[in-house]
């Protein structure tokens, strides 16, 4: 049996220093200037576009980065949770030791569901249908395509999609969190599953329930971004980019832990090692879902698919598209195959650091080339009344957003960190966990 | 051996021993063979001789004699093959995906459902051959330098993809099979007198048990799990692509390729279910595949069909979202056309049937379980008729729509594969171990020797000595 010495499992807190907050209150503020500046010094002039149009830019190009961002560390929080869901109900024990982490990332879900709210109701109402091409006047009524798709794609009955759904995920998130820390206050003993139980029978609910309710959320808030464009693996897709994301901000995290001297003798080489399987492990199952839905498409070349695919392949995005492979699929693949690496805290950072870039990347790819594109009136020249924007390229308010996302994710994360013991003390499967070894 | 929670149900029953293992275990291999192996096999080698007819006619005659027609070009023959295909799923899946996870539960079910794993995909293969109607000339797939000039495979067409996949798929599963299978062949060999020793020491390939043997088993199934995982999401994932890179509504749709892998496995786990549940009884090993194994069973079935449940309902949306009248056509013939039984079939296997295992009488029940099992395979079957056969019996030509109905051939071909199939399983348990002697004996509880272990401390619930 790995460890010779006896194992203390003893109360440990984290503790949120005034300097660790100080990084996000910075990260925030700044974000929130950059942004502004952002906004405010876009004036773009497009080569075929009237002045009338231009106007709307700005505009878009401010909801759709907000959304972007706001969605990507939704997706990190909620995958967060997910992955203690899988775990718990594949009966999993060495995850336990780094459970908070997960929990604590989970924290953040109701400020990107408000979030990504916010935006949907803006671009909706206030917007005209900002980013939303089909929530644009008239568009549905006047697109032949579009016209089919008013049974699902209305404003209200988005909206209540969204709240519903986000708003069941919060709930159950905070029941499985709530469950974990009361578990802590047990006095009988490492046997007592009341609330492992409770945890499990919850889990099961909210798998089912998020298996389908997720797929209906991705084509909403993603996919009818290009309301003409249809992906059957779309959701799944989405699910891997949140997931990849979810995996390598725990496993950096847990390093940021371990460096700074918590979890002493709890969280071992041999959980990173796991944690860096797991961050392999998705990227490689993202890469899966990349290839099956664009080799898919290429290949078959129908020209209502390929549209979605050609300005981001061949027109203005091309180098997103190229940068998305290399970062998400290339680098983890050569550099985080090795044993060595997923335990060095070095490489982990650089390759963690490279894949976040890349599925924030892959979101903005997602969302910025339709929500850029203006619309215009439907004619036998322009049956889809599209206008395409060509890419603006990510400037100050997309990095603007994402430091301000960023620190805020930072701070509720940390603040979370600090509101139970670092580690479930009575969780049947603690010792396990603690004593975990990957055995290579 | 790592430390267990006590909360964690033991994987092996009955306090059993290393010797009592070995002995259990072997059992089957070491009698004479019973009533009931006769029987089975006996049957299993009548409906083989069956498939045997049915090919050789097919062959003989050309494949006029099946159901086929110019709008359905494909029908019971690729059925068949993604069907079997599809089981030979579960095997590497328990023995890879399971290993890297480190469920220790795959470890009394790996054995068999590996061998399974190999039958099926022969199986399948059959019917690769067998549709191509002139089954000499079946290496035309394989890029050969060949006589004809520079005539070369067409390496755009998943059809060669397919050809590479399931053939590395095969070899790398016989080749982890066999490792897996040398130390029990050893311990075989070490009992067995007379010609029964000759040939189980050349099986065994001078193991010898030492250290040095035993590390390099361990690297190379490391290695191979790892080589096994891709495989497994490849292989079915390149059989979707046969369907999906066309442009038939219905075929054309990227969840495919997960979808086929989830469905694979479900009917994978489904057909290892059907094997077990009796094997466990008729070979005596409850204590080794346990209620808990059945459960655990129970559960991905309940899982993988919820998957691919998902994938129905999920297809079914895009086609009416998507607003292409032909996706929506499709899918409405599918459900309510001439073929639509074969839909709620399908549905009702895959899907609905499957939920009843959210209750633990029916994941503790055995004979539910097998009936459960049953309905898996039919269900997954009728997912491959609906898939191929809907799709293309009404095709872009309204003048060219008509029925596909298979003929008697087909149905002794289909009937006659699990004849093969069954013959191929009743010699391995002949004639191997079923179960993975070597790896049950690492799991099973060690108290008797080990007094001081971690049980003991484990109850006072803070302290543990490792």
């Amino acid at each position: 049996m790995g460890h010779t010495t006896a194992i203390q499992l003893r109360e440990e807190k984290f503790v949120y220093t005034d300097k660790a907050k100080r990084l996000s209150y910075i990260l925030m503020g700044l974000g929130l200037l950059l942004a502004l500046i952002g906004f405010f010094t876009y004036h773009p002039s497009i080569e075929g576009l009237s002045e009338e149009q231009l106007h709307h830019l700005p505009a878009k190009r401010l909801l759709g980065s907000l959304l972007f961002n706001g969605y990507f560390f939704f997706l990190i929080s909620t995958l967060a949770i997910i992955f203690i869901v899988i775990s718990q109900l594949a009966n999993a024990g060495w995850y336990v030791a780094v459970r908070r982490v997960f929990e604590a990332m989970s924290e953040f879900m109701p400020i990107g569901a408000i979030t990504l709210f916010v935006v949907v109701f803006l671009s909706l109402y206030a917007f005209h249908g900002g980013i939303y091409h089909w929530a644009h006047d008239g568009v549905m009524e006047s697109d032949p395509l579009l016209a089919k798709k008013t049974w699902y794609l209305n404003k209200p009955f988005f909206l209540i999609r969204l709240a519903t759904f986000t708003g069941f995920w919060v709930f159950c998130a905070s029941m499985i969190r709530k469950f974990s820390r009361q578990e802590d206050q047990l006095s009988t003993g490492l046997t007592d599953t009341t609330f492992f139980d409770k945890s499990y029978n919850l889990s099961a609910l909210f798998m089912i329930v998020f298996g389908f309710t997720f797929s209906m959320f991705a084509w909403d808030i993603t996919m009818s971004v290009d309301a003409h464009w249809y992906s059957t693996i779309f959701t799944i897709y989405n699910f891997a980019t949140g997931w990849a994301s979810a995996m390598t901000v725990a496993y950096l995290i847990t390093w940021y832990l371990r460096k700074n001297g918590y979890m002493q003798g709890i969280v071992t080489d041999e959980h990173m090692h796991d944690l860096g399987k797991w961050v392999f492990a998705i990227s490689m199952f993202w890469t899966y879902m990349w290839t099956a839905q664009f080799l898919l498409i290429w290949y078959a070349n129908i020209p209502e698919e390929v549209a979605y695919y050609a300005p981001r392949m061949y027109g203005s995005y091309s180098f997103s598209f190229y940068f998305n492979l290399v970062l998400n699929f290339v680098i983890p693949f050569f550099m985080f195959m090795k044993r060595g690496a997923k335990r060095n805290p070095k490489i982990g950072a650089i390759v963690g650091a490279c894949i976040l870039i890349g599925h924030w990347n892959d979101v903005y790819l997602m969302v910025m080339p339709g929500a850029m594109n203006l619309a215009t009136a439907v004619t036998d020249h322009n049956p889809v009344g599209i206008i395409e924007v060509p890419s603006q390229g990510v400037g100050l308010m997309e990095i603007g957003f994402l430091s301000l996302f960023a620190g805020l994710f930072l701070f509720i994360v940390m603040k979370g960190l600090t509101k139970a013991n670092l580690y479930p003390t009575k969780h049947p499967y603690i010792l396990e966990s603690v004593q975990h070894d990957t055995g290579v | 051996m790592s430390y267990e929670s006590p909360i964690r149900e033991p994987l092996v029953n009955g306090g059993k021993t290393y010797a009592d293992v070995t002995r259990d275990i072997l059992r089957p291999m070491e009698n004479k063979a019973s009533k009931g192996w006769w029987i089975g096999f006996t049957v299993s080698a009548i409906v083989l001789g069956i498939w045997i007819a049915a090919s050789t006619y097919t062959f003989l005659t050309g494949l006029g004699v099946w159901g086929l027609n110019k709008t359905v070009g494909w029908a019971f023959d690729i059925t068949n093959f993604v069907f079997w295909v599809g089981i030979g799923h579960a095997g590497t899946l328990i023995s890879a995906v399971l290993l890297l996870f480190r469920q220790k539960w795959r470890m009394s079910i790996n054995r068999s459902a590996e061998a399974m794993t190999i039958f099926a995909v022969l199986c399948a293969a059959s019917f690769i051959l067998s549709h191509m109607g002139r089954p000499w000339v079946a290496y035309w797939p394989i890029p050969l330098p060949n006589a004809f000039g520079t005539l070369w495979v067409n390496f755009n067409s998943p059809l060669v993809w397919d050809v590479f996949a399931i053939s590395t798929y095969f070899s790398v599963s016989l080749v982890f099979w066999y490792i897996g299978l040398i130390p029990d062949i050893a311990t075989t060999r070490d009992r067995a007198i007379g010609f029964r020793k000759t040939i189980y020491n050349f099986l065994s390939m001078g193991w010898n048990g030492s250290t040095r043997t035993w590390h390099r088993y361990e690297m190379i199934s490391l290695i191979l799990a790892g080589i096994s995982t891709p495989l497994v999401f490849s292989v079915h994932s390149i059989v979707s692509m046969d369907f999906a890179t066309s442009l038939v509504p219905g075929w054309h749709t990227t969840i495919f390729p997960p979808y086929f892998v989830a469905g694979a496995i479900f009917s994978g786990f489904g057909m290892v279910l059907t094997l077990l549940v009796i094997g466990r009884v008729v070979l005596k090993q409850e204590e080794y595949i346990t209620m808990g194994h059945l459960d655990a069973m129970c559960r991905v079935v309940m899982l993988t069909g919820t998957m691919v449940g998902l994938a129905y309902i999920t297809e079914f949306f895009v086609a009416a979202y998507s607003g292409v009248e032909y996706e929506q056509y499709a899918f409405i013939n599918r459900a309510s056309g001439p073929y639509w039984w074969s839909y709620w079939i399908m549905m009702g296997c895959n899907l609905i049937a499957p939920q009843v295992f959210w209750t633990k009488w029916a994941r503790s029940t055995p004979w539910f379980i097998f009936v459960m099992s049953i309905i898996v395979n039919i269900g997954m079957w009728f997912e491959r008729f609906v898939i191929i056969v809907t799709s293309l019996h009404r095709d872009f030509l309204p003048s060219s729509w008509t029925m596909y109905t298979p003929t008697l051939t087909e149905f002794m071909i289909l009937f006659g594969s699990f004849g093969l199939f069954f013959t191929l399983y009743f010699l391995f348990i002949r004639y191997l171990p079923t179960i993975n002697m070597a790896e049950v004996k690492s799991i099973i509880p060690t108290h008797s020797h080990d007094d001081h272990g971690s049980h003991a401390h484990a109850e006072k619930g803070e302290t543990v000595h490792g």
